[in-house]
């Protein structure tokens, strides 16, 4: 026998001593600590392991794919880029195998929970979804990334304040490229809505619901004009007089609304003679209100959720001042938020939800119910009617605080079936 | 259903390297047309150059009359095969083949379930229809998938390494299912390969790319008796073709084992006194005690020391070192990196008769086929004794 090829870039002793020498299908449980989470159909076989302390996903594929796959993977997790994190990858030999190592993703879950756990005809959490999936088109495209089988079953997703968070799960076809050609975009976003349809009408026939059939089609094709507006933005290149410049101002602030910074703004003649001048914008990360948020307070959470923070932060600052008579400085009122506002009523909103999901996020969802509601009843109702609203999860429905039943149970790693 | 014509394409990436150079090929409409070569020759680049996904630099792409050069993939109507082959499982087999059509809105339901039974039938698919894909067999699961190409009723079919992700017993299922299938639509397919083995068993012509230049087109049987050069002729076959020194001395070529004569139609494309690569296929040798008397005429006898033999059940191989000049080790050296392989060793591959004795370390009387051979020029690699396809023995026959 031919000793396995180990490459780990997590060298747990856990990991280290799984039974490497026998073919994936072959592990079973006890000897090996596996877990069942339900993935969908897959091309080939996936399975988890549980070890030192945190999940993993394994999948036995040809030693060349495998390989190709932890490259791309390995160059995404260089790039920032939302994918899951290859953790090894496993050359067995005498199988003519290789087994390849993900980190299974913290806080994240499966489309399914979310058609399962809620109403199924719930448009604006599937609305989240697709955006997420657009966003992380864009996101992949603009880096140069050619997914190539981009759909509901290979993507992961979490939340992240009130929108959600898409992450790339499978790179067998993906490819990466110094820029991606038009067609290649245009190509992957067929497929995206091809596979995401087909997604969604299993599932009306699993839910046996072909009612909403029609509807699932056209939210389906819809992600292609969520991608394309986001990437219009993104790669606009308008012109004007060199007197109108101001509206480069506007340009970024359209941007940074978005969540993306901006790395270098210029403005170029059109042509010689003429005081028309083409904008161009380099877009950077989209962490523009994190990176603000950090700086400011030293949190480091998610997009999302520091625009949801820097705005709850803000009419703190707003109330000092008015309260003082006088102006307060960013960082001191910053201080005084972390302090008297977010960290304790954060507590008290992860306690109210039952410990779900992670305290930035429960605060989140609390800042969001009170906004609801108060706008329900026509004024603010105040912290405590909202921790009571979560505490007894009767949120406004389809609002973003809702998803908090797909985060419930993510620990410890239960067994989880089909329907979860 | 169209042709596909290629006219001078181009393709430069920013650092301006050509990774297709200059490939004009024709594709008949309905032809079975493989590109293969080593990884970094083109292929995938020409393959994706033809369906949209990559800009041509220069040059004209056409299907059918059209030219296609700047239109979107999902306008160019081609349907890229297993690109998904997901199944999805509460929907049934019918609605796995529809969904495509559902989805683009153009067809009436009317319509949509006509090409969906006529596809079906052609897959012998007619009576799972209104199964879940949970209750076919493998073979059938994947014909479901090609079922969702043909229903588009595309101009053509494209496949980018399809089986490349699959293990060898469901490789070899696949095959033999495109196959059939190309055969009773008759489709115009362009199939992209580095696998050698599927090139040769599925194309009724295949092109053989190197750093993005065309190298040949021909039948596979063609491709293996009469390839052009030293590149197809390593990369065509499988064990590959042997290559060693050859020298020409008035009317006989000495090779390092043996003296063959030399055949009176290669007078004029060798000189007197030179240097030779010779390539022969180790089908072209045979223990002698199994050549027929009336074949043994053909050929040339002499004794050898065998190295290694591989018994194979139905065939077998034997294994015999040779000394070669560094002039030739160097081009050979060459020809390995180019063909992406293992350095050519300085042994030639022989096929044996499974039933011959000849064992390692044997003395072994062996027989060679002196019309089996081609001489190549060691500097452009040129085949310089290759017929043209209506004098070639070999060409002659193929199907």
């Amino acid at each position: 026998m031919a000793a396995p090829e180990l490459r780990l870039r997590a060298p747990c002793p856990g990991l280290i001593a799984l039974p490497w020498e026998r073919p994936l299908a072959d592990w079973t449980a006890p000897e090996v600590p596996l877990r069942v989470i339900a993935v969908g159909p897959s091309r080939h076989l996936v399975r988890f392991v549980e070890s030192d302390g945190e999940l993993w996903a394994l999948k036995e594929l040809p030693p060349r794919i495998a390989g190709r796959e932890y490259g791309v993977l390995s160059r995404l997790e260089q790039m920032g880029l939302n994918a899951v994190r290859p953790a090894g990858l496993v050359f067995q030999s005498d199988f003519d195998a290789a087994i390849l190592l993900t980190r299974y993703l913290v806080g994240s879950w499966q489309y399914r929970r979310l058609f399962m756990r809620l109403p199924p005809d719930a448009p604006k959490h599937r609305a989240r979804l697709f955006d997420a999936m657009a966003t992380l088109l864009v996101e992949l495209h603009r880096h140069g990334v050619f997914w190539g089988d981009c759909s509901l079953a290979n993507t992961l997703f979490s939340r992240d304040g009130q929108v959600l968070q898409a992450f790339l799960v499978d790179a067998e076809t993906s490819e990466i490229h110094p820029a991606l050609s038009e067609g290649q975009r245009t190509h992957d976003i067929d497929i995206t809505v091809e596979n995401v349809a087909a997604g969604l009408l299993d599932l009306a026939a699993k839910l046996e619901r072909p009612d909403l059939e029609p509807g699932f089609i056209a939210e389906a094709v819809g992600i292609r004009e969520r991608y394309e507006q986001l990437w219009e933005l993104l790669h606009a290149e308008p012109t004007f007089g060199f007197a109108d410049r101001y509206r480069v101002e506007g340009t970024i602030r359209k941007l940074n609304e978005l969540g993306f910074a901006v790395d270098e703004v210029s403005l170029q003649p059109v042509s010689s003679g003429t005081d028309e001048l083409r904008l161009h914008v380099a877009v950077g990360d989209r962490r523009y209100h994190a990176t603000q948020l950090r700086r400011l307070t030293g949190m480091d959470v998610g997009e999302g959720q520091a625009r949801i923070l820097l705005g709850d932060l803000q009419a703190y600052q707003s109330q000092l001042c008015r309260e003082a008579g006088h102006d307060v400085d960013d960082s001191t009122a910053a201080q005084l938020w972390v302090m008297e506002v977010a960290t304790p009523t954060m507590h008290r909103a992860h306690a109210a939800v039952g410990g779900t999901g992670t305290p930035i996020q429960a605060y989140c969802d609390l800042l969001e119910v009170r906004w609801l509601l108060s706008e329900q009843t026509g004024h603010d109702v105040g912290t405590e009617r909202a921790l009571q609203a979560l505490t007894r999860k009767v949120v406004p429905s389809e609002s973003a605080a809702q998803l908090m039943v797909v985060e419930d149970p993510t620990e410890p790693f239960s067994v989880l079936d089909e329907d979860d | 259903m169209a042709a596909i014509t290629m006219r001078n394409i181009v393709k430069k990436y920013g650092d301006g390297y050509p990774a297709v150079n200059d490939v004009s090929l024709d594709i008949a409409d309905g032809e079975f047309m493989i590109l293969v070569g080593p990884s970094g020759c083109g292929k995938s680049t020409l393959l994706r150059m033809i369906v949209g996904l990559e800009d041509i630099t220069s040059g004209e792409m056409l299907i059918g009359d059209k030219r296609v050069n700047d239109l979107a993939p999902r306008d160019r109507n081609l349907a890229m095969v297993f690109q998904n082959y997901a199944l999805y499982p509460h929907l049934t087999v019918f609605e796995n083949i529809a969904f495509p059509l559902r989805l683009a809105g153009k067809l009436s339901d009317e319509e949509i379930r006509q090409r969906v039974n006529e596809a079906a039938k052609t897959l012998e698919l007619g009576e799972h229809l209104d199964r879940k894909p949970a209750n076919l067999s493998g073979g059938q699961r994947q014909r479901v998938a090609m079922g969702r190409a043909i229903v588009r009723e595309a101009d053509a079919f494209l496949f980018d390494e399809p089986l490349s992700n699959l293990d060898a017993k469901l490789r070899g299922q696949m095959r033999t299912e495109i196959l059939r299938l190309q055969r009773k639509l008759g489709v115009t397919t362009v199939y992209v390969t580095h696998d050698q083995t599927e090139a040769m068993t599925l194309g009724d012509r295949v092109a053989v790319l190197k750093k993005g230049l065309l190298q040949q087109v021909a039948s596979p049987r063609e491709l293996y008796d009469q390839p052009v050069n030293l590149f197809v002729a390593g990369f065509i076959g499988s064990p590959p073709m042997n290559f060693v020194p050859a020298r020409v001395k008035g009317s006989e070529i000495e090779l390092p084992f043996t003296t063959i004569p030399l055949r009176d139609e290669w007078r004029g494309a060798v000189e007197d006194g030179k240097l030779y690569i010779a390539g022969i296929r180790p089908g072209a040798f045979e223990d002698a005690e199994f050549v027929d008397s009336d074949k043994a005429s053909r050929g040339v006898t002499f004794d050898v020391t065998i190295d290694v033999t591989e018994w194979l059940g139905n065939e077998q191989y034997a294994f015999v070192p040779f000394e070669a000049s560094a002039e030739i080790s160097k081009q050979l050296a060459e020809l390995a990196s180019e063909l992406d392989s293992e350095q050519l060793r300085h042994q030639i591959c022989v096929e044996l008769d499974p039933l011959s004795r000849v064992r390692s370390g044997d003395k072994a009387t062996l027989w060679l086929d002196a019309e089996r051979i081609h001489l190549f020029d060691p500097h452009s690699g040129d085949n310089l004794t290759r017929a043209t396809e209506s004098t070639g023995r070999h060409a002659a026959t193929t199907g």
